[in-house]
Parts: structure tokens; C-alpha cells; sequence
């Protein structure tokens, strides 16, 4: 059983490997796509290109994990550009997520204001 | 200890940074609108309201500017899309990525007041993000525009659980500045922002097109044709849009009216040579392969591409249509 399924995964990845290394930076049926186009005239011809399926399998991981639903991930990947693929493998931690509420707001307000009492700036809580 | 002991200068710096946000600096509405065609106030009062549940700002304000732009979307359905739970917020590379989804351009603004002001004249709410807190500790929150009152120095926003926010000009300004004044509307398929920067706008019709919605960016980029008429890369994008729905002959037009402009184009070239070998015109795309390798240096991926295409049309593959059309010369087309 075990067996199995180390052979499975590492069957698995060879298959990945054989078909990350055949993939060429030009889309399809010998059609330049125009995104590649737009690379090629922005960048040096051989500036290293980060392959987008190992980008894909990268950027669909960190999205689970920060709880999107896995059924939804593959349409969310489809929907961006290799360009895009690529600053959310290296960043998606850092980027900014908006979403606060007034909360957040008046929670900020309260940890400066504390700081600023702990640190002796300010002295307004302890009239309190 | 009483008050005495407040230092006044830290006072101060606390007030100026949490109750005024360092407004005094910045110009007033009015001298912003005065230099423009702006009137002194504006309110897209019609803009829909999606009350956000907690933390759903992104999907909420995207969902307003989406159904201003006539899509048929609600806040939940967005939420399945862009919202990511453990970051409590979403990401706007997403919010761009959900509204090509719905045909819709995503288009980032100039990082100015008065481009966004502009586009609220033209009928668009614009999604905006804003840091609410400090640069250091920031608070990232979107809301939507939707109109602004030189009287009492205000931008109106749809923001979080609240209908018709008036905030400050000048705190919005920070806000937004702390974002990196990033601003978005989302245009319909044809629709142009007010001051279209051509290379932003086709770049963003591109990705629509390689995200796979190869018909509205079709539609993209003939209007930019039609503003941008000797713009290459429209047409290029254009012929693509054109070969991934079957459409042969109209791609081929595409390149040909590329290389009438530009006749170095390897990649238009290389399309072109595609395109007539699917038609099965063998004898028209080896000349256009040869013409094209000619002119592209060895390490190109364009080499390849062109020398794949070359070893198919070598080995016969059967073309996608047989020639109903009358095949080009091979001279015709060729060039040196």
C-alpha cells in the first residue's frame, strides 16, 4: 500500500517534470500570444521565465492554505495572468488584503494610544 | 498624576495623526476642481449599496462598480472569488482577475484626484483602496466613490456597512495616498476611461484575452483600434482574439495590416505563417516562416517557434479547413 503510493507520487512528478521542461514560453499551435509579445518587447529575450504551471501549483497551495475554497482556486488561477501568477507566488503574504471594518479602525487607534501611554507620551488612562 | 504631566508636544503629534490626519497641507476641493471642466459638486446617487458583512469590503465594493457597469453579479457570489478568510480581505490583483470574469475591463486610473473625479462625470462609481490606518500599521479598506461637494470639502463614498459616507477631502487624499492612490473602474466592452493611457488600456484588454475571454477583448480591442488607428499591438491582440475563436481569415487580416506598418513584426510574421498553414496554404507560410527567420536572431523564442511551425508544415500536417479561399502567392506575402 505504501508502495503504491510511493510509486504513484513519484510517478506524479516525473509526469510534472517531462511536462514543465516541454513547455515553451509561446502559447499554442505556433500562435505568438499577445501577453508573450508584450514580455518579450518588455524584457531581455532570455531573462529567465518562471515556469506557470510550477507558479500555478505554487500560488493554488498558498491560496488554500489561507482558506480560499479549493473548488473555487481553479477558476480564481484561470483568471489571472502569468504576470499576475507571478507576483502572487512571491508575494501573497505581503500584499495588501483589504477588508477592515471600522473596528479594525478604532482597534488601531486603541493599541497607538496605548503604546503611546506605556512609552509616557501620553498619560490619559490612568485618570480613568 | 493629572493632567500637567500630558508633554504637550506628544499631544499634539497624537491628535495630528489620529484626529485630523495631517489635513493641513493638502489643497481643498475646490482649488483641485478649478482647473478642470469639474462641477462643484456630484453625487452618483443611483450607484447600488451592498451593506459588507465582516471583512467583505472587497467583494461588496466590487460588486458596486460591477453592477453600475450592467453585470448581474451580488456581493456572495464575488465573495466565492476573491476573498481569501485567513487574510481577512482580498487581494486587488483578484478584484482585477473577478472582473474580467464578467466581461468587464479592469482598468487602473491615473493616481490622481482629478482622474478619478473625471470618471465620476462620465457615470462610473470608482472602486478605490485606502489605508484607514498608519503606514506602519495599516488598515487596508475598499470603498467606492461616488461623488464629491466642494461646499463642504467632501468626497461621498460607499463604504462598509454605511450607505453615504462624507469624508474630508483631505483625509480621504491620505487614505488613498497610503494606498499608493490605487483606483479602479470597470469598463464595458468598447468603453474607454477618460484619459486612456493606450499602452495600460491594451495591456489590460490583453490579459482579458489570455484569461481566456477572447470575444469581449475582440470587441476591446477594435474600439482601440478605432481610437488608436496604427496601433500595433491592438492589432496583433486583435488577429489573436480572432484566431482562438476559428476565425482564420479575419486574423490574417490582422497580421497583414500589422506588417503593412511594421514588416520586421517576427511574431506577427510567425502568426501569420500559423494561420495560412492552418488554411493550408503551405507554399504562402513558408514563405512567411522564411521571410521571418531571416530577421530573427537565434536565441529568440521566436526561432523556435517559427522552425516548429517550419517542421510541421514539412511533415504535412493536415491543415485545420482546406483552402475554400484561394491561397495568397507565396511572393506576394513574402518580404526581405
Amino acid at each position: 500500500m505504501y508502495r503504491l503510493r510511493a510509486r504513484r507520487f513519484i510517478v506524479c512528478l516525473l509526469s510534472i517534470s517531462l511536462l514543465t521542461t516541454g513547455l515553451p514560453a509561446i502559447s499554442y499551435a505556433g500562435i505568438i500570444g499577445t501577453q508573450s509579445m508584450i514580455e518579450m518587447e518588455q524584457s531581455d529575450a532570455d531573462r529567465a521565465r518562471v515556469d506557470s504551471f510550477i507558479k500555478q501549483e505554487n500560488v493554488r497551495d498558498q491560496m488554500i492554505g489561507l482558506g480560499a475554497d479549493p473548488a473555487e482556486v481553479g477558476e480564481r488561477l484561470a483568471a489571472l495572468t502569468d504576470e499576475e501568477l507571478r507576483i502572487l507566488s512571491r508575494n501573497i503574504d505581503n500584499l495588501p488584503a483589504g477588508g477592515s471594518s471600522l473596528l479594525a479602525v478604532i482597534g488601531i487607534t486603541f493599541v497607538v494610544l496605548l503604546l503611546l501611554e506605556v512609552t509616557g507620551v501620553i498619560d490619559i488612562f490612568k485618570k480613568v | 498624576m493629572d493632567v500637567h504631566h500630558i508633554r504637550p508636544p506628544g499631544l499634539i503629534v497624537v491628535i495630528c495623526l489620529l484626529v485630523s490626519g495631517c489635513t493641513a497641507n493638502r489643497p481643498a476641493l475646490d482649488s483641485i476642481l478649478a482647473g478642470t471642466t469639474l462641477p462643484a459638486t456630484l453625487e452618483l446617487a443611483d450607484t447600488p449599496f451592498f451593506p459588507q458583512e465582516a471583512y467583505q469590503c472587497g467583494p461588496a465594493a466590487l460588486a458596486t462598480v460591477l453592477v453600475s457597469s450592467e453585470v448581474d453579479v451580488t456581493p456572495e457570489e464575488l465573495a466565492a472569488r476573491v476573498y481569501l478568510p485567513k487574510r481577512q480581505g482580498s487581494l486587488q490583483l483578484e478584484l482585477v482577475a473577478a472582473s474580467r470574469r464578467y466581461q468587464r475591463l479592469p482598468y487602473q486610473l491615473d493616481p490622481e484626484l482629478p482622474a478619478l473625479l473625471a470618471e465620476l462625470q462620465r457615470g462610473r462609481p470608482v472602486l478605490v483602496l485606502q489605508n484607514l490606518g498608519l503606514a506602519s500599521y495599516p488598515v487596508w479598506h475598499y470603498a467606492v466613490v461616488i461623488g464629491f461637494d466642494s461646499a463642504p470639502n467632501t468626497i461621498l463614498l460607499r463604504s462598509g456597512d454605511r450607505e453615504r459616507v462624507m469624508m474630508k477631502t483631505g483625509k480621504f487624499m491620505r487614505s488613498w495616498e497610503l494606498a499608493n492612490n490605487w483606483a479602479l473602474v470597470t469598463l464595458r466592452p468598447g468603453e474607454f476611461p477618460v484619459n486612456p493611457d493606450e499602452s495600460r488600456y491594451l495591456q489590460a484588454v490583453a490579459a482579458m484575452e489570455s484569461t481566456g475571454k477572447v470575444e469581449a477583448a475582440a470587441t476591446f480591442y477594435q474600439a482601440a483600434l478605432e481610437r488608436w488607428p496604427v496601433s500595433t499591438l491592438a492589432m496583433f491582440g486583435l488577429g489573436n482574439s480572432y484566431y482562438t475563436q476559428g476565425k482564420l481569415q479575419r486574423a490574417e487580416m490582422q497580421y497583414r495590416r500589422l506588417l503593412a506598418i511594421q514588416p520586421s513584426n517576427a511574431a506577427a510574421r510567425n502568426n501569420l505563417a500559423q494561420v495560412l498553414a492552418d488554411r493550408g496554404c503551405s507554399d504562402a507560410a513558408f514563405a512567411e516562416v522564411d521571410a521571418a527567420l531571416d530577421i530573427t536572431p537565434q536565441d529568440s523564442p521566436i526561432r523556435k517557434s517559427l522552425l516548429e511551425i517550419r517542421a510541421r508544415l514539412v511533415n504535412r500536417t493536415p491543415p485545420l479547413q482546406e483552402p475554400r479561399i484561394p491561397c495568397p502567392a507565396a511572393t506576394e506575402s513574402g518580404w526581405h
